[in-house]
């Protein structure tokens, strides 16, 4: 059982020699101060890019994972591990042993999974009058799987064989375009929970999403280019780069539009087009502002049933010049609500025999999973999967589903006040 | 958007239905359609050229379309009165990006030569599409052309 002391000596050495260890030295630098917390057998396991199958981090040849070992999500314990986002300890480290499978997560996002072999920590569980003692070798684990997360997020930056290790298949010019784009897939703080999906993930086209916080305003957005290739990749990244750059010097959300349509009419003249909503999200008051250019209108669900969608008069797509004034609608959101922003390909990916997913498919899809208990990129993985089921598994149009719940702002006011 | 999407009959994807030049009545009956692929059938209707689309106007199909479009327009800077452009969009099953593109630039190319661009009988699926975009506020879209019966009132034009 690690001692406090132990587990500390740990991460202080992972954080120091952290600074000079790529990705390819990561694995045996945590194998080595893995043991001094009396944590063996330790292996790091990495998502793919659709969250499909773990991939074991050896450090070995180009993608860093030669030798290593490829569990699938589906009905594995490793899997269950990802999924459920939580610790799981079975039997099969010998006596008296467990081997545990730990979510590695950064901030919301996962991306893989920690094995370890320990002391039986839940035995000890049992035993112990107060019932907590036996969490020691979780905690260890999980303050491990933390520090693995984080590393894995910043060596990441500097490395291809993350990336390689990452992909199940090749990916076309445009989607490495989107890739390098978008930010985290999850994002969760005390006030909101984003999580997004993009698919198809190795050819996706012209779909992006954005989000940030500002203070108390959360920005969205979600964007849709005419056409699925890199013509469309490029317009997507000219969007979101002016998008960016305005909302930084404070522009308004109508003018950030316009000036997407300018920038996007400047570079590439008449014929190339962009729709998609931008919104902010005041998360003291819940308020939603947000404008559409020529996009599917977003989708409030409030207490987990009542569905409705943010109908607001549509301004042309950006880049079509076709002159509409631009509204900016509001709406007040109540603590729980979650908006979802999504691209046409979720709705209108088609069955064999034509017939549409829809989007009354799509909400109880989302609605009955949270029900569920899922966390919410793990609903929308299902989501996708179901997706790309539905339309025989090769999307034919780029898909993008952003979630977002604003959570009960009170508790937030009052450690603010603290 | 998207679309069920099979191999197009041609290496365009677009068949033109054979229009006669004379044609007294000045109607084409549609040839008939494939799945997916689009037709394009000409008709003149007192100062109306008439463009009805059937299947599916998208990125293998725009190419065409845009090319008839050429034919139709072309030196329509020059003449008197400026043209008439009507798409029938009655039977047209599936749109995309690149097909509200192609619609957005006859629409500009009228406007620029003092001519006039109708969207007449949109289906469902275009409608919704004109809706989601804004366009049905740029664009004028009508149940039936002006000046003259529905479109869709004569027997040739049913059933396709």
């Amino acid at each position: 059982m690690p001692g406090v002391e132990k587990v500390l000596r740990m991460l202080g050495e992972l954080l120091r020699a952290g600074h000079l260890t790529g990705i390819e030295q990561l694995p045996g630098l945590v194998t080595k101060q893995a043991a001094v917390a009396d944590l063996e057998q330790v292996h790091i396991y990495v998502a793919d890019l659709r969250q499909q199958v773990l991939r074991e981090l050896t450090g070995q040849g180009l993608d860093a994972g030669e030798g290593g070992q490829e569990l699938p999500i589906e009905n594995t314990l490793a899997g269950r591990a990802f999924r459920d986002v939580r610790t799981i300890a079975a039997p099969g480290a010998g006596a008296g042993r467990q081997r545990y499978w730990v979510p590695i997560l950064e901030g919301a996002e996962r991306l893989g999974v920690l094995r370890a072999d320990a002391a039986d920590g839940d035995a000890d569980a049992d035993a112990d009058a107060d019932g907590d003692g036996g969490d020691d070798v979780r905690q260890a684990l999980e303050h491990l799987a933390s520090m693995i997360g984080l590393q894995l997020i910043s060596k990441n930056l500097s490395s291809d064989s993350y990336a390689r290790l990452r992909r199940t298949e090749e990916m076309n010019v445009a989607a490495e375009m989107q890739w390098a784009l978008v930010p985290p897939r999850s994002f969760a703080n005390g006030q909101v929970t984003i999580s997004a999906v993009l698919e198809p993930a190795y050819r996706v086209g012209g779909d992006a999403f954005d989000y940030a916080m500002a203070g108390d305003t959360l920005h969205l957005a979600v964007f849709d280019a005419m056409g699925h290739n890199i013509a469309a990749g490029l317009t997507a990244n000219l969007s979101i780069a002016t998008c960016r750059n305005q909302r930084r010097q404070g522009v308004d959300l109508a003018s950030i539009s316009d000036r997407i349509e300018r920038v996007l009419i400047e570079q590439f003249g008449p014929g190339r087009y962009i729709t998609g909503v931008l919104a902010d999200l005041d998360l003291v008051t819940g308020r939603l502002s947000w404008v559409n250019r020529g996009h599917q209108p977003p989708v409030l669900i409030r207490g987990g049933r009542w569905v409705t969608t943010l109908n607001c008069l549509p301004a042309h797509p950006m880049g079509t010049d076709l002159d509409l004034p631009v509204t900016v609608c509001r709406e007040d959101l109540q603590p729980g609500d979650r908006i979802l922003l999504y691209t046409d390909g979720v709705t209108e990916a088609r069955d064999a025999y034509g017939r549409e997913f829809g989007l009354s498919r799509f909400t109880e899809f989302i609605i009955r999973h949270q029900a569920d208990g899922l966390s919410v990129p793990e609903t929308l993985r299902r989501l996708m999967g179901a997706v790309l089921a539905y339309h025989g598994g090769q999307l034919q149009d780029d898909a993008t589903v952003v979630f977002c719940e604003w959570h009960n702002p009170i508790p937030d006011r009052e450690n603010r006040v603290l | 958007m998207i679309g069920v999407r099979p191999a197009p009959s041609t290496p365009d994807g677009v068949r033109w239905p054979h229009v006669p030049p004379d044609d007294p009545s000045g109607h084409t009956v549609d040839g008939g359609m494939t799945a997916e692929a689009l037709d394009v059938t000409l008709e003149r209707r007192g100062p109306w050229t008439v463009l009805a689309l059937a299947g599916a106007l998208d990125f293998t199909t725009v190419g065409s379309l845009a090319r008839r479009l050429d034919e139709v327009l072309a030196g329509a800077a020059d003449r008197a009165p400026p043209p008439r452009l009507a798409l029938r969009l009655a039977d047209l099953a599936f749109c995309d990006s690149s097909g509200v593109n192609a619609i957005i630039n006859v629409h500009k190319r009228l406007v620029a030569v003092g001519g006039r661009l109708v969207l007449v009988a949109p289906s469902r699926p275009v409608t919704r599409l004109l809706d989601i975009t804004g366009l049905a506020r740029c664009l004028t879209v009508t149940d039936t052309l002006p000046d003259g019966p529905p479109p869709g009132s004569r027997p040739e034009d049913e059933g396709g």
